[in-house]
């Protein structure tokens, strides 16, 4: 069972977005995360420190033949924050009453 | 009970978000080429032509086809950028639709129009069964993809409570 709790550091919009991302993946290269919540390399790997600091997600290096390659993965904790920030936002819009209609 | 954190209607627009972005997950991963499956279906047309047709030039040229094939579509995941889908998606059911439509119907359809074909007495038969597979793996595959989104954009973002 999930328990609700809202977590004000995913909760930053880009975090969120990039939070959720992660959590839809098991992992996701650097590039696919920046062009698809659309940020700056610098951007993306501010945020990145951030909520690797929390440790919440894991950053990877490595080489694909010659070329470098990063990639991201949320970590357990980074998970469990996860779902019980998405668990604390549910019961809110439970509470109010609210249908959430994904936009079209 | 204490104030809610965020405006009910503020809440509603983050879920909205995480939806979205699952869904850009989903179609990222379940994305292939348009050509793809289309290229596997001519390659087996060409594989089961040159022994049929003891042309077996036709042979290695289709297995080039899927190697080419096979090696452009890796390539264009690598451009792109790739995102490794969530583990949840190939449960037991997934593994079966995929071996459904990817290989059981291919299949059926070519032996069954083949060996019809061969019942009849049309030249080529086993070439024109490869058709109509080739054919059949073209349309099963795009309602393959369809399905898998379908199933993975239904998967809650968290567990129910």
């Amino acid at each position: 069972m999930t328990s609700p709790r809202f977590d004000e550091l995913i909760h930053a919009p880009t975090r969120l977005s990039i939070v959720s991302l992660l959590a839809a993946a098991d992992w996701a290269e650097f590039r696919f995360v920046r062009d698809t919540v659309g940020l700056s390399d610098s951007a993306l790997s501010k945020q990145l420190t951030t909520l690797e600091s929390a440790g919440y997600v894991e950053v990877s290096k490595s080489f694909i033949g010659k070329r470098p390659s990063t990639s991201v993965r949320l970590t357990r904790t980074g998970r469990i924050a996860f779902t019980g920030h998405v668990a604390a936002l549910q019961d809110i819009v439970g509470r109010a009453g609210l249908d959430v209609i994904p936009e079209a | 009970m204490g104030p809610e954190p965020i405006p009910p209607a503020d809440a509603a627009r983050a879920l909205a978000e995480v939806d979205a972005r699952r869904d850009q997950v989903v179609t990222a991963t379940t994305r292939q080429p348009a050509w793809h499956l289309p290229s596997l279906g001519v390659a087996g047309i060409g594989f089961v032509a040159g022994l049929e047709t003891e042309r077996m030039w036709l042979v290695p040229a289709a297995s080039m086809v899927v190697a080419v094939g096979g090696i452009a579509f890796v390539v264009s995941l690598a451009r792109r950028g790739v995102a490794q889908g969530p583990s949840p998606l190939f449960g037991v059911g997934d593994l079966l639709a995929v071996l459904v439509a990817l290989m059981v119907i291919p299949l059926i359809c070519g032996l069954g129009v083949g060996f019809g074909l061969y019942a009849v007495g049309v030249p080529v038969p086993a070439t024109l069964g490869a058709v109509a597979g080739a054919l059949a793996l073209s349309v099963a595959g795009p309602l393959l993809t369809r399905h898998l989104r379908r199933r993975l954009t239904r998967l809650p973002a968290a567990p129910a409570r």
